[in-house]
């Protein structure tokens, strides 16, 4: 689907060393590890502290001193994008690894016992027809603005849809000869389970869990911006747009370079998931 | 086709009572006591008691819920404690402009999304091709409010062509009312298009291979026919449940969209919801909205009847 083939001579390599040589996984993968570095590096690359409040440089434009300009209390907005990465960057890892585990963990129960299946799925439907971001709203609503609870709401917004992805995975594996050899055998349903059908059914997951990764930092950038986010003493991308909307005409460096490195972060995220999809799924290879 | 139309109803109704317990546990995870975050900590024993049994809070959790849930049945989502007013009535007062949008957004996203889908599908591999497959990777990507904030910048604070922000009832002029809405419902409907375009070209691409296609060009028709009568409508299948699924995310996209552009609708009446810690408004619209999602959805799935002859036979 994706605009770009896999030349048939990369036949040979190995999906996970094949995928990085195409020009937008690359582009995606040295984008995100540029941010990975500042987000690690940030007390290092940075002249000043995040939340440093100095009254007589308000407003400042970008200049030597002060590479992103300062904010309305003079905080150095270089220094608040480099920490903010630190947020974005955990909540969409931490929210890809446990709703792609969680989700996956409960396709493989629900797949295979099917008597659960249909109790299952149907509350994932319920939790599908509520909109991510109303329903993260409501979920920080009512547990409060902690990083701890963003992840928690956003893991809750994404688990069914994972659920969803391992679950059609499941299924076909599950008709899979080996599977009936194994139980004809007189495996145990754990080892069914975790040794035959998981191993066949995670490349969609890995996928999934990719797409994760990049819709869960906008959906933590929204839930900032609209205020139901991140504390206030936590750099956030989407709190730092939403502080720098009231001052656009002023001092537009405010809003541009944090959306500008929001943005960056996702598409680099979404390239590298569109690689592997590409990569990883043989009907797309052959194209 | 009736029990298609029986199960599809069935599965509604089912979605709809988890929505319910879902959303009444959620407001039931509040830490602590319900009643000091609504009454503040002054709050005397007297006014507790009395908040605790006009929320039903005295009687067993199940109790509760279906207390709560009958009201939703019958149209009653509660009242909210900060402008004393039925909650459908504080809804209703703000739905328009969220409407409009919802629905001038979609009306974008549904031109947009089709048109490049199926001029990438025609020109696969093409440099046109490439290029509708990046604007789409985009319209992915790019945060709507930023994109917002973005077209404010140009299109209002420097070339001055359109209204910053803000919204004109339809009742008042509807000419102002298109003009207040262009930007915000490019800036939404942008990342529905992205999606919408990448199904259809996908969806296209696996059509103009069939045998029906090639039938009928041998057949002689012109291209255009072709491509739009037989090749496009086998097509909208899984781009039509796309376009139903985008209802939740333009739904989510509104109260992020009303917050940027200013507009005074149901969206934004849930973030002040929320900084009042008025619960019930919130419970409210994401029933409402769960609701709305779910008919739309219902639709689509019916809509497949008149579409595709094996769903009615099957």
């Amino acid at each position: 689907m994706s605009a770009i083939t896999t030349p048939t001579s990369q036949r040979r390599w190995h999906p996970s060393l094949r995928v990085v040589k195409r020009p937008q996984v690359a582009f995606g993968v040295i984008t995100l590890g540029v941010m990975l570095v500042i987000a690690i590096a940030a007390p290092w690359i940075t002249t000043v502290g995040p939340n440093r409040i100095d009254v007589l440089g308000r407003l400042a434009p970008p200049s030597s001193a002060h590479l992103m300009g300062t904010d309305d209390l003079g905080r150095d907005i270089w220094s608040r994008v480099s920490y903010g990465a630190r947020l974005s960057l955990t909540v969409g890892i931490a929210t890809a690894l446990i709703s792609s585990i969680l989700g996956t963990a409960l396709a493989l129960v629900s797949g295979y016992y099917r008597w659960l299946d249909e109790v299952v799925m149907r509350i994932l439907d319920g939790l599908m027809a509520l909109p991510g971001v109303l329903l993260a709203i409501a979920i920080m609503a009512a547990i409060g603005p902690r990083v701890s609870n963003i992840i928690l709401a956003l893991s809750l917004v994404y688990l069914p849809r994972c659920a969803r992805v391992a679950r059609a995975a499941v299924l076909v594996v599950r008709e899979h000869v080996y599977v009936e050899a194994a139980n004809a055998l007189g495996a145990r349903d754990r080892s069914i389970m975790w040794r035959h059908i998981l191993p066949g059914a995670l490349t969609p997951v890995l996928v999934q869990a990719t797409y994760v990764f990049a819709t869960a930092v906008l959906l933590e950038a929204s839930l900032s911006f609209l205020g139901a986010g991140a504390p206030p003493d936590v750099p956030s991308w989407g709190a730092m747009l939403s502080e720098g909307r009231l001052l656009m005409r002023q001092a537009p460096w405010l809003t541009i370079f944090p959306g500008a490195v929001l943005s960056l972060t996702v598409l680099a995220v979404n390239m590298i998931g569109d690689g592997l999809r590409d990569a990883l799924d043989p009907r797309l290879r052959k194209g | 086709m009736l029990v298609y139309v029986a199960r599809r109803l069935g599965s509604m109704v089912a979605t709809m009572l988890v929505v319910g317990i879902i959303v009444f546990f959620i407001v039931h995870s509040v830490p602590g006591d319900i009643t000091s975050a609504l009454l503040g900590q002054e709050a005397s024993p007297a006014q507790i008691e009395a908040l605790r049994q006009r929320l039903n809070l005295d009687q067993p959790i199940p109790a509760q819920f279906f207390a709560w849930f009958g009201g939703v049945v019958r149209g009653d989502l509660g009242s909210s404690h900060y402008m004393r007013m039925p909650v459908v009535e504080a809804i209703a007062q703000r739905i328009e402009p969220t409407v409009m949008l919802a629905l001038f957004s979609t009306l974008v996203a549904v031109a947009l999304g089709l048109s490049l889908g199926v001029v990438a599908a025609i020109r696969h591999n093409t440099l046109t091709d490439y290029v509708v497959m990046l604007v789409a990777m985009l319209g992915l990507s790019l945060p709507t409010f930023w994109l917002g904030l973005l077209m404010i910048l140009l299109f209002a604070v420097n070339l001055q062509w359109l209204p910053a922000a803000g919204y004109v009832s339809i009742k008042e002029s509807p000419l102002d009312t298109v003009r207040y809405l262009i930007m915000p419902a490019l800036a939404l409907g942008f990342s529905q298009a992205a999606v919408i375009a990448r199904m259809t070209r996908a969806s296209m691409l696996d059509s103009l291979r069939e045998d029906f296609v090639r039938t009928a060009r041998s057949k002689g028709l012109p291209e255009p026919r072709v491509i739009l009568r037989h090749a496009l409508r086998n097509a909208m299948l899984p781009v039509l449940t796309v376009i139903g699924l985008s209802i939740a995310t333009v739904a989510g996209g509104v109260v992020v969209t009303e917050t940027v552009f200013n507009i005074p609708g149901a969206g934004r009446l849930v973030i002040e919801s929320v900084q009042r810690r008025d619960y019930p408004v919130i419970q409210g619209a994401v029933i409402a909205v769960a609701f709305v999602y779910a008919l739309v959805n219902l639709l689509v799935d019916l809509s497949y009847l008149g579409l595709d002859p094996r769903v009615r036979y099957a």
